[in-house]
């Protein structure tokens, strides 16, 4: 094998690795913060977690966003594939994209404004 | 203008027509993750080898025909923007770093990998946010592992079919 095909092979591994780790990483748990509705690029809602006492929905632009008690999840998508229900609930550093319809779920660190549900 | 060689022209029309196939029966697949973007990409295969048996012009016709005719055919205009977004950076990355055919998977990675960075700007642009990015380390995954694949593939090919396709 050639010199230069080893050096390819060492250093896909380890960029394998490295957004491997990145990946696994990344995955936290979302619960206590404030989650936040985009729908093309705007925000359309802000909602603290800590403050969800009981299971709502909101409509967004052809997608059913579900908050519950310190979750937030897209319920359900008129797109065929519906690969954001499948991302299942938001986290820190794990936003849910909805390509199609340019919906997103984007969970940011603890609240500190103390509003408790904030639609504009 | 010089004509080109009819075999040539026949050769270039074949393996588009095969890519818009290969392209369609992938699009039958179901998504292998939750995040999008992430597939084998196969009718890179049919590109890579037009480029590596043909030329630089004839791997971009295979290219464009393929993605124009599957968004007329299949996809709408949302799908069209990725597909060329990310089948142009590939292309131009694929001429850009043409290794001889012994390492075409390689080319085919590199190409893999600025097809899902152009279609992620594509997203980041569509969506006006830079959070899609961080499915970069998933697009890269998927990208090393798909250019593998799909690069291993017209890599085998070509040594077994170009000696029965070659002119003269």
């Amino acid at each position: 094998m050639k010199r230069s095909t080893v050096i390819y092979i060492i250093v896909f591994a380890f960029m394998l690795i490295g957004c491997g780790i990145l990946v696994l990483a990344s995955d936290h748990n979302g619960s206590g913060a404030t989650a936040t509705v985009y729908l093309d690029g705007e925000i359309v809602a802000v909602v603290d977690l800590n403050t969800v006492t009981e299971t709502w929905t909101l409509a967004v632009g052809g997608n059913t966003v579900e908050f519950s008690p310190g979750h937030v999840r897209m319920l359900d998508a008129c797109c065929p594939d519906g690969l954001c229900v499948r991302q299942g609930y938001a986290s820190v550093g794990k936003p849910v994209i909805c390509l199609p319809n340019r919906v997103m779920l984007v969970i940011s660190g603890p609240a500190d404004t103390g509003v408790d549900a904030v639609a504009g | 203008m010089k004509r080109i060689h009819p075999n040539r022209l026949t050769q270039t029309a074949l393996l588009a027509a095969i890519a818009l196939g290969v392209w369609y029966l992938e699009s039958l697949l179901p998504p292998f993750t939750a995040v999008p973007g992430v597939k084998p990409g196969l009718a890179n295969c049919l590109t890579l080898y037009a480029l590596y048996t043909l030329g630089r012009k004839e791997a971009a016709g295979v290219l464009t025909v393929r993605v124009l005719l599957a968004a007329v055919l299949a996809g709408g205009m949302g799908s069209f923007l990725y597909s060329a977004a990310g089948g142009l950076l590939c292309l131009l990355v694929m001429l850009c770093v043409k290794l001889p055919p012994q390492q075409m998977w390689v080319t085919s990675v590199f190409g893999a990998i600025a097809h899902n960075a152009g279609q992620l700007t594509v997203a980041a642009l569509l969506m006006r946010t830079a959070v899609v990015f961080v499915y970069l380390p998933h697009l890269l995954i998927a990208a090393i592992l798909a250019g593998t694949l799909t690069g291993l593939t017209a890599q085998f090919a070509y040594f077994r079919l170009h000696k029965y396709t070659k002119e003269g």
